[in-house]
Formats: C-alpha cells, sequence, structure tokens
C-alpha cells in the first residue's frame, strides 16, 4: 500500500543522484575555466604542466590528448584543496597500514624520481653522498636520479621526444672539477636532453641529472625543467670544488620559494665575504656559468673576481643564454648571490656548448659513471631509507676491498706526515637501531670496524662502537637526518680526547642551545613519499654547546691560506634554511680554522667529513689551533706540507664509516688519494 | 584516455552529456554519440582511426554481399573474406611482430622484426565487428542498412577500449529504440562511480605493489606511466625503482623469494581484476546514461569454486564469444570435444596478448578445464565450497606466474620460487610486505560479493519491516556512494598522473 510512496522516495532519491553527480560534473567543467592557470605548484614543489599544442608546425603532436590532460589535472579547480585530501587519504592508509609494533620497519627506497624535486638535490649538505663534484651527487646519496622526468615545456624541446628521460640518472659519475669543463659539458648535455623533451612531464627530469653536480646544468639545458633541473644545479654549484664562487644555494625565487637550504657555501656570499662566481676563474665550469648572473651581483659588491665570470659568461649564455640562463638569471638568482646561479646557468652555458640534443640522452655521462665504478664499489646507489618507530637511518652494506683501501690510504697519508695520527668512525644508523629481527638483512659493523683497525699501522684506531652501542637510546643521531647530533659527537670527543691522554670537558660545563623543529636530509630524501608524514609527527631539534673559550673561525679559500674570511662556530642566528645542521660554522668550509682561547699552543688538524660539524666545536676544549680539511673542495692539498708549514702536532681523520667502510655512498678514496 | 581520466570525467562526459541532451530524435542522439566516439578514439589514436575505421566500413560493405547473396555460394565466400580482412588487421597489428620474431628465432632468418604500433582497443572492436557479419551470414542477425548505426555500435565509447565485447545482436534493438529515466541514469552512475572506485582505489594502488613485489613491469604494457604517478602509488612504485635490490645485503641475487612471489602475484591478481572489471562497470554504467544496456562482464569471479566457475564468472563477455564462434562451430563437444577446447584456450591465451607466455597461460586453464571435467565425472567427489575455493584461487593465483612474465626463464624461476623454499633476503621487501598486507585483506573482502550481499539482504529485511524508511536509507545510502566515491577519486586523481587501463593491451 505504501508503494507508490515508496515509488516516489526512489524517484527522489535517484532524481538526487543524477543532479548531483552531473551538477559536480558541469560546476567542475565551467569552473575550468575561471580557475587561475598557475605555473608553479607550492605543495608539491613542481612546475605545472601548460596548454598543450597541437600542431606543431610540422605534425599533428600525437601525444596531446596526454599532455591535455596533464594540464587539465594540473589546472583543475580546487587543485589544492584535492591534493589536500589526497595526502590526507594516504595519511589514513600510512596509519593503517604500518604496524604499531615499534620493531616493525618501513622501509623507502629512494626514488630516483622523487628525487628530481627533492629540495636536497644538489646535496646541498655536502655529505658524502651528495657531493657532486666526483660523483653525481644527488640527494644524499647522490644517487643517479634516473630520471624525474623532464619538466613541462622545455623551451629548446625538440618536438617530442618523450621526457621519458631517466638519464638524468646515470649521469652521476662526471667527475667535474672545477676546470675541467669539457666532462661538464657531457653530463649536461644528457640533462638538457632530458629536460626537453617537450614532452618532458612535470617533474624536472632535469634535476636528477642536475644531480651530478654542478652539472646540474641539466636542468638548465631542460629549459624547462629550468627550474627544476636548476635546482639539482645549485647545490651543484655549490658543491663543486670551487664551492667558493659558489654563492648561496637558497632558492628564492617567489613562484618557487621552497626552503631550499641554504648552501653551504652560500652563507659565504650571503654573508657578503666572498660571494660572487667568478672566483674560479674562467677556465672553470662555474665561472662560465655564472657569469651574467655575477656580472649582476658584481654591483652589490659580492663577487670578488666578477670580472672573470663575466668574461666567462658572455661565453657561456651567449649560447646557452637562451634556454634557462635567462629565466635563472633573470630575477630570482641574481639578487644578493642568492642563487648561485652556478648550477643552472652553467647548465644553461655549457650544455649549450656540449651540443645539447635531445637525442643524445646521456650517453656519455652514463659511460662515464660506468668507469668510476670499481668493481664492488657501487657509488651513488642508494641503500633506501628506512623507518623504525619514528626513526629512520639508512641501512649499511659492507665492503671488504673498501675498507681495507680506506685504511691503506689514510696510514700511507698518516706516514707521510710523521705525527701521531687518528681515526674516528662512528657507527651507522642501522647499526643503532635496526631491531633485531632484521638484522639478518645488513652486514653487522663490528668485523668491519675490527677490519679496518687491524689494517692500520700509522694510525691509532679509536673505538667507539661500544660506547655508541651503549648509549644506543641516547639522542645520538637525528631521527630525520643521517648526520650525529652534538650528543652523538661528544661521545665521540670524549673517547677521542681520552684516546689522546687528555680531558675532555664536561657537557654541562658548556653553554648549550637549541633550535627545535628540524626536518634533515632523510626527511628530505622521501618527503614526497607519503611515509614522510611518520617523520612529521616527531621533528628534530639540534642541540649546540659553545666552547668554553672564546674561539675565533677563519675559513680559507686555498691550502696556502692567503685568502679567507671570518666565520664563527655556531651560527644560530644565520640563515639556515631547513638545514639546521648548518648551525655548526654555517655548512660545509672547504678549510677551516679555528683559534681557541685555551692558548696552550696544541694544534691538530682534522681531515673530515660532514660529520665534523657537530664535532669540531668541541675540540676547540682542547686545542689552541684546530684545522679542519674537507677534501672534497681541493683538487690536490699537500697534507704532509702544510702540517709541516703550519707546526700542527696530530692528525685526526674522522669519517662516517659508511664511508670508511660501507659499499655504497660516496667514494671517499679518491678524496683522500689529494692529501697524499 | 582513460575513464578515470579528469579531462573525460569533467570535460568529454558533460560535454557529451549535454550535447545529447539537447538532440531531440534518436537519429541526432546517435549522430552526437558517434561524433564523440569518433574524437574520443581520435584523442587516443589520432592516426589509426583509420585502420577501425576501414575494418568497421569494410564489414558493413560484405554485410550487404552476404545479405545479397543469402543461401548461394557466394554468401560463404563473402563472410570468408570479410572475416579475412578483419582478422588480418588484428594479425598484422597485434601479432605479427611474435610471428616474424618466432620464425626468426626458429630459422635464423635475416629478416628485421617489424615494430609496429598496437592500436588500442583492437582486440574488442575486431570481435565485435565479427558477430555482426557472422550472425547477418547466420540469419541471426538482420542486416544494418544505415552506416550510422553501424559505425555506432563497432565505435561506442564506453566500451570501445576494453569491453565487454558487445554482440551486435544483444544492442541492435537499443541503436534505435531506448529510453532513458531517471532511475537507470542513476543506476547509471552508481555504476560508474563504483568502477572508478575500483580502478583508482583498488587496481592502481595494487598494482603498485605487485610491481614492487615482482620487480618488473608487466612487459609490453604501457600500464606503467613513464612518469612515475604523485598518487598513492607513487611511494611503491618508485620502491621498485631500485628492482632487484641495489643493495641488497649480502646474497641480493638468487631470485624472488616465495613469500614474495606469492603475495605480488595475489596483489596482481587483484590489479588485473579491479582493474578490468572496474573498466566494465564503468563501461556499463556509461552505457546505461545514454540509454544503453550491457550485459554483465564480470560476477565476482574471485569468489568461484571451480576453474569452471571461475572461467563462468570471468570476462563473461570473451568466454561467450568464443564459445558461439569458435567452440561451437568447431563441433563443440559433439566432435573433436578435446581439440576444440585446445583451440579455444590458445586462442583465449593469446588474444590475452601477442607472446607465447599468453599461449601457455591459456593452456594452462584449458588442461585444468578439462581435468576438472573429467575428474568430477569420475570420481563424482564434492569437494566442500572452503576447499573448492582454496583451490580454485590458488590454481588462478598460480596462473599470474605465466601471464605477470613474457619471458618463459623468468616464468619458470617464479614457478620455482613458489613451490621451493626461498627465503626473503631484500630488506625493502620485508617492509613493503609488513606495510601492505592488510591491503591484501582489503582487497579480497572488495572482491568477494559479501558487501553486495548484505546490502541486499539488509534491503529486503528493511522493505519488509518498514518499506519507507528502507527506501529513504537505500536512497541515500546510495547517493552517499557514488558522491563519495566521485570525491575521493577525483581527490587521488588530481595530482596523480597517467595509468592506462592494463587491458588495453589486449
Amino acid at each position: 500500500m505504501d508503494s507508490a510512496v515508496e515509488r516516489r522516495i526512489k524517484n527522489i532519491g535517484n532524481t538526487s543522484i543524477c543532479a548531483v553527480f552531473t551538477c559536480c560534473l558541469f560546476v567542475m567543467a565551467l569552473l575550468f575555466f575561471f580557475v587561475e592557470k598557475r605555473e608553479f605548484s607550492d605543495i608539491e614543489n613542481r612546475e605545472l604542466a601548460g596548454i598543450p599544442v597541437l600542431w606543431n608546425g610540422e605534425t599533428v603532436n600525437n601525444s596531446f590528448y596526454t599532455d591535455f590532460d596533464r594540464f587539465y589535472s594540473d589546472a583543475f579547480p580546487f587543485r589544492d584543496q584535492f591534493l589536500l585530501v589526497n595526502r590526507a587519504i594516504q595519511t589514513v592508509y600510512t596509519a593503517l597500514a604500518v604496524p604499531g609494533d615499534d620493531d616493525d620497519i618501513v622501509f623507502i627506497s629512494t626514488s630516483v624520481a622523487d628525487m628530481g624535486n627533492s629540495p636536497n638535490i644538489g646535496g646541498i649538505d655536502m655529505e658524502p653522498g651528495a657531493r657532486p663534484a666526483t660523483q653525481g651527487g644527488g640527494a644524499p646519496g647522490g644517487f643517479n636520479g634516473t630520471g624525474g622526468t623532464g619538466g613541462p615545456n622545455g623551451p629548446n624541446g625538440p618536438n617530442d621526444t618523450n621526457g621519458t628521460v631517466g638519464n638524468g640518472g646515470d649521469i652521476s659519475g662526471v667527475a667535474v672539477r672545477p676546470g675541467e669543463t669539457g666532462d661538464t659539458g657531457a653530463g649536461i648535455n644528457n640533462g638538457g636532453a632530458t629536460g626537453t623533451g617537450a614532452d618532458s612531464q612535470p617533474g624536472g627530469g632535469a634535476s636528477p641529472g642536475g644531480v651530478n653536480g654542478g652539472q646540474g646544468g641539466q636542468g638548465g639545458q631542460g629549459g624547462n625543467g629550468a627550474d627544476n633541473g636548476g635546482w639539482g644545479g645549485n647545490p651543484g654549484g655549490a658543491n663543486r670544488g670551487d664551492a667558493i664562487n659558489a654563492g648561496s644555494l637558497k632558492y628564492d625565487s617567489p613562484d618557487t620559494a621552497r626552503d631550499w637550504e641554504t648552501g653551504v657555501n652560500g652563507d659565504r656570499a650571503g654573508d657578503g665575504a666572498n660571494g660572487g662566481a667568478g672566483e674560479a676563474g674562467p677556465e672553470d665550469g662555474y665561472a662560465e656559468g655564472h657569469g651574467d648572473e655575477n656580472a649582476g651581483e658584481g654591483a652589490d659588491g659580492a663577487g670578488v673576481d666578477n670580472e672573470d665570470g663575466a668574461d666567462a659568461n658572455s661565453g657561456g649564455n651567449a649560447a646557452g643564454g637562451s634556454a634557462v640562463g635567462g629565466e635563472n638569471a633573470g630575477g630570482d638568482n641574481a639578487a644578493g648571490g642568492e642563487n648561485t646561479a652556478g648550477g643552472n646557468n652553467i647548465a644553461a652555458g655549457e650544455g649549450v656548448d656540449g651540443t645539447a640534443s635531445a637525442d643524445a640522452p646521456g650517453a656519455g655521462a652514463a659511460a662515464q659513471a660506468q668507469t668510476r665504478r670499481n668493481d664492488e664499489y657501487e657509488a651513488n646507489e642508494s641503500t633506501g631509507v628506512s623507518i623504525v618507530a619514528g626513526q629512520a637511518f639508512e641501512i649499511f652494506v659492507f665492503s671488504e676491498s673498501r675498507t681495507i683501501a680506506y685504511a691503506e690510504t689514510i696510514d700511507a697519508i698518516a706516514a707521510k706526515c710523521g705525527v701521531p695520527a687518528y681515526l674516528l668512525t662512528p657507527p651507522s644508523g642501522s647499526e643503532l637501531f635496526l631491531p633485531e629481527k632484521y638484522r639478518g638483512f645488513q652486514n653487522e659493523q663490528k668485523p668491519a670496524f675490527n677490519l679496518l683497525s687491524a689494517s692500520l699501522k700509522n694510525v691509532t684506531y679509536v673505538d667507539m662502537y661500544d660506547t655508541f652501542m651503549n648509549a644506543k637510546d641516547d639522542y645520538l643521531y637525528f631521527k630525520t637526518d643521517h648526520h650525529w647530533t652534538a650528543d652523538g659527537a661528544y661521545l665521540a670527543y670524549e673517547r677521542f680526547i681520552r684516546a689522546t691522554g687528555g680531558a675532555p670537558v664536561g657537557r654541562n660545563r658548556m653553554k648549550e642551545g637549541r633550535i627545535d623543529d628540524f626536518l634533515g636530509s632523510l626527511y628530505r630524501q622521501i618527503y614526497k613519499d607519503r611515509h614522510s608524514a611518520l617523520l612529521e609527527h616527531e621533528p628534530d631539534y639540534v642541540r649546540y654547546y659553545e666552547p668554553l673559550y672564546e674561539t675565533t673561525v677563519t675559513n680559507y679559500v686555498d691550502a696556502e691560506m692567503t685568502e679567507g674570511w671570518q666565520g664563527a662556530v655556531l651560527v644560530p642566528d644565520g640563515d639556515l634554511g631547513t638545514n639546521l645542521y648548518n648551525v655548526f660554522f654555517g655548512g660545509d668550509m672547504r678549510l677551516l680554522y679555528m683559534r681557541s682561547a685555551i692558548s696552550n699552543g696544541r694544534s691538530i688538524l682534522v681531515v673530515r667529513d660532514s660529520f665534523g660539524h657537530a664535532f669540531l666545536p668541541f675540540l676547540a676544549n682542547n686545542y689552541e689551533h684546530v684545522y679542519a680539511v674537507e677534501p672534497r673542495y681541493f683538487d690536490e692539498f699537500p697534507l704532509a706540507q702544510f702540517i709541516a708549514d703550519n707546526g700542527i702536532s696530530e692528525l685526526l681523520f674522522l669519517n662516517h664509516s659508511i664511508l670508511a667502510t660501507g659499499r655504497y655512498w660516496y667514494n671517499w678514496i679518491p678524496e683522500l688519494e689529494k692529501l697524499k | 584516455v582513460v575513464f578515470s581520466d579528469l579531462t573525460f570525467i569533467y570535460a568529454f562526459l558533460p560535454l557529451c552529456l549535454l550535447a545529447y541532451w539537447l538532440s531531440r530524435s534518436i537519429k541526432v542522439k546517435n549522430c552526437v554519440l558517434l561524433a564523440a566516439s569518433l574524437l574520443f578514439y581520435a584523442l587516443c589514436e589520432p592516426v589509426y582511426i583509420i585502420i577501425m575505421l576501414i575494418a568497421a566500413g569494410s564489414a558493413f560493405g560484405f554485410a550487404f554481399l552476404i545479405d545479397r547473396f543469402r543461401g548461394a555460394r557466394a554468401s560463404r565466400v563473402f563472410l570468408a573474406v570479410s572475416v579475412a580482412v578483419n582478422i588480418s588487421f588484428l594479425f598484422v597489428y597485434k601479432y605479427a611482430p611474435l610471428f616474424v620474431s618466432t620464425a626468426v628465432g626458429l630459422f635464423s632468418l635475416k629478416i628485421p622484426i617489424p615494430r609496429i604500433h598496437l592500436p588500442i582497443g583492437i582486440s574488442f572492436y575486431t570481435f565485435q565487428i565479427l558477430t555482426y557479419t557472422i550472425d547477418v551470414y547466420r540469419g541471426k542477425s538482420k542486416l544494418q542498412p544505415s552506416p550510422l548505426n553501424f559505425f555506432l555500435y563497432v565505435t561506442m565509447f564506453p566500451q570501445l577500449l576494453a569491453g565487454p565485447i558487445v554482440r551486435y545482436d544483444d544492442i541492435s534493438g537499443q541503436l534505435e529504440n531506448r529510453y532513458i529515466n531517471a532511475e537507470r541514469f542513476a543506476s547509471g552512475i552508481v555504476r560508474f562511480t563504483c568502477g572508478l572506485g575500483k580502478k583508482i582505489l583498488f587496481a592502481d594502488y595494487a598494482g603498485g605493489i605487485a610491481e614492487s613485489l615482482l620487480g618488473v613491469t608487466p612487459v609490453g604494457t604501457a600500464f606503467i606511466g613513464e612518469e612515475g604517478a604523485q598518487g598513492a602509488l607513487h611511494g611503491i612504485r618508485e620502491g621498485l625503482g631500485v628492482a632487484g635490490g641495489a643493495f641488497a645485503a649480502g646474497a641480493g641475487a638468487g631470485g624472488i623469494s616465495t613469500l614474495c612471489a606469492w603475495l605480488g602475484l595475489l596483489f596482481f591478481g587483484f590489479q588485473v581484476y579491479f582493474d578490468f572489471s572496474g573498466y566494465s562497470d564503468m563501461a556499463i554504467g556509461l552505457g546505461r546514461m545514454f540509454g544503453f544496456e550491457y550485459l554483465e562482464n564480470f560476477k565476482h569471479p574471485f569468489s568461484s569454486k571451480s576453474i569452471t566457475e571461475f572461467w563462468r564468472r570471468w570476462h563473461i563477455s570473451l568466454g561467450m564469444f568464443f564459445r558461439d564462434y569458435v567452440y561451437i562451430p568447431l563441433g563443440g563437444n559433439r566432435r573433436y570435444q578435446i581439440r576444440n577446447i585446445a583451440v579455444v584456450w590458445m586462442l583465449t591465451g593469446l588474444w590475452h596478448g601477442a607472446d607465447w607466455n599468453f599461449v601457455l597461460w591459456g593452456c594452462y586453464f584449458g588442461i585444468i578445464l578439462v581435468l576438472e571435467k573429467y575428474l568430477s565425472k569420475m570420481i563424482r567427489l564434492k569437494l566442500p565450497a572452503p576447499v573448492g575455493w582454496a583451490c580454485t584461487f590458488t590454481v588462478v593465483t598460480v596462473s599470474w606466474a605465466i601471464f605477470y612474465f613474457t619471458d618463459l626463464a623468468t616464468v619458470w624461476d617464479m614457478l620455482t620460487a613458489m613451490f621451493t623454499y626461498r627465503p626473503e633476503r631484500n630488506f625493502q621487501m620485508t617492509g613493503i610486505i609488513n606495510e601492505n598486507l592488510f591491503f591484501l585483506a582489503v582487497c579480497l573482502a572488495a572482491a568477494m560479493p559479501w558487501a553486495k550481499r548484505l546490502y541486499t539482504r539488509a534491503m529486503y529485511w528493511g522493505e519488509r519491516k518498514n518499506g519507507r524508511a528502507a527506501a529513504v536509507v537505500g536512497s541515500s545510502l546510495s547517493l552517499i556512494y557514488a558522491a563519495a566515491m566521485l570525491f575521493i577519486c577525483s581527490a587521488v586523481r588530481v595530482g596523480s598522473s597517467f595509468s592506462p587501463f592494463l587491458y588495453f593491451r589486449f
């Protein structure tokens, strides 16, 4: 009897379904025409696709629909809101999916494509893997970025070279030392190719290419990848051998405003201390790149040798400028030496020289990359990021040959120097944090250390293994960064000072400070992955200790210490960008001299990597003169000579154990060879 | 163009609906649909659309001749020619590379292996065209005098690219006479959004996991777009970048582990199911929006308790095609039944892809079906339902090993891994498994008819208790379901990139 009413109800229901559905469709379709078309998505940190062309003058664009769909979804109404919903869904999934058990692990391989846009790209903080100059320094692992995806609309883009780029990736090994412009060129091209593909996809494949360091050039060529690629580039620039020139890495353009790291060198530029690009000299890849900008900057008084740079550039830009150079140079970078430009422009310039052609992606570079690898050692490979209960770390994979080579190298150096030498190498995060049940997946580090110490004759191995393992519940490593904390470094300091027969200063005697909300390199490496949410819950904080004694810092450019500028042990008020670990000294310095008011006449030289940042300040409590050299930034560094000239009495090698004994990451041996 | 593209949902579809509603007569409506369908296909295949048009045009013409000479020998000749033309298109564009390369391998010839572009949907529309010519010859279907209607039948965009394979006979009436009301339109919407959810929320994600675990992209597919999606898939898909575990501590080599192999194939099975049945759902839903009623293509195949039942529920339109146009004409079960079964299953396999592993896959099912048939006759053993289900599910899962890898050596390696014990050595995999195991349960629950059954029963119960309340609840549930699906899928889709349907390659 109710059937008539029921039918009516159902009818209303059906009608409303039809109405809601069709309204959604029509409203969105209409809105699409009125929505402002943006060029950059802040949320995703990438360029958005533009309207594709159907007819490119000669043929029909075969991928028109695909391109159009990309454009349509990139310009979709309420896109940002939808993305937030998307992110929320992913977070829910992650929450559901990740086992609550503290012992369970999430593993994220460092996805290469991801790195394309990762702010981390050029290995900003110079860590071992990130080092561009010799390895394609991708993000913290410096892996070859296989490709992001080319950037949208490569200006040079020959018709459609599918942006399938991946090539960027393999570029890895292009060693670019300052001066070796040629290689660079090659690298660049690849990237260029990549980026260029008209068909390129959003995402700046270029970048990965960029990875290679300054060569980042890739991006440049890629044109559109422009931005992205460029990014890769910049850091590169910074890292490059002539870092100095680099200027700040901070990528500060309005539309891409992301929190770029402050480049290592960048600070200096920022500080106006050294600034400018030109230094490297005309023959240097950098210089070329920079040209225009620096010239511009010169005005600001930043560039030391701008002139040179400028000249060089003119060459570079003339050719390549067209591509990206223009863009980067243009607005954003120039100012205040903010954007080294190094990377980008170079790219532009050199890419061009190098005959960037979209057709020959990466071959050369890839080949080179190959040759760079020795049999066992795998440069630029990531071991991925593992997360256990909010703690991120990388897996350790042992390499016997590498360990022996490392020991032999430092042994030879120490023998030549003739002063007491020590080696400090902290155990890796995986040794500390990998739950028992997954132990089988990684190599134990203890045997690695045993082998290391057994192979050393002239160097005293300072064993920190047990100290670290006993204190593994303390905050020795950051949760989201691969570096150790100042507390971790303090343990090492204690062990080291005791090993030299001195008396370490108690932690509580030093004034401490702290900066909150630090999401570090491992986070940046995976920040696009939904698992990054797991690290966001509990960001790190950076604690730092001030040396007991008044300490001055001078950062030198050259081994002769003829040119340098004033630095500081701690720069909590500096422009750190997202990389708060740079609170120590403001980042990587090629040759750092620290003079402490302790005035006891003791002096030490530390050959270090980025783990030195947190460690060195403690040494000011025991040594009047502390010299710290980053071999990566030098073509060669006559260590024995340097020690003799400066009357240094002790030598310390400080490297992360993954560099000293691991199979992946950055190959440190060639860097050490420079010291011989 | 895929139905889950934003461009399709929010631009193509509304425009198409609008034009359709604005047109009055059925003839104009058909014109609109045909134009839309041609545009739809042209967007996918701007060049190869010509092949579809030639194929359809030739069939249309030959049908006249077949009809004209009905009863005479000539009719048969024309049928043969027409079928040959259509099959040859399929053969050249889909199978030529396979046969040439096989010949080159076997006889060490020195001819270049042709690189031919496979036009999207050719496997589907070729079969649709065949049903028309053959049915006209058989007198089962009437000649279609209007090229408009015939081309509309062939090219209709809802089912053009990935089925279901609609038979001319089933739909000929609807070409000239169909009606739409709110109820049908609404059911079309619900169906469409359901398919959308299957594709975007299940298939893509399961696919990402499967790929990570199995380590390779299925060969010859465009399935994984070259740009890594930023959508849900992203992390996991990219995870695969390290295929083979570049860093696997200790022994990375040694092949895939037992656990990875099984789980990977389970996920892959769900991917294929959700992808394909989602597409069919969307096709059926879209069809209803325009007044067409297509037959079901999937009926919860993973709930089957025997392989025979599985194939009655899986890709039904394909099974029916082979039954009616190959198996029965060959003699069915009256003559040479074994030969007929063998032919049908080899063809079924080959239809799925131009590679020998697909033939093997077809044979695998053929053999199991024959075994099932004879064993059940001989032993008369009736398995308890759960056992039957488990066996079926296992057999199907194993079949994906053959389906997934076109390289037979890899297939063998997979099978070895599945049936001997190989410990997990790759750390990364452990993480992926840990994390996504629950999704396997979700997939299984979604693939079974449980939710549907529950809903039907609840509604039945409710209607007896209180008809009005049940109507209100039922209507609002449908509304919420459709709206939520559309919203969530759009959200996932925005910012994620290209993910073509798996079945495009067939």
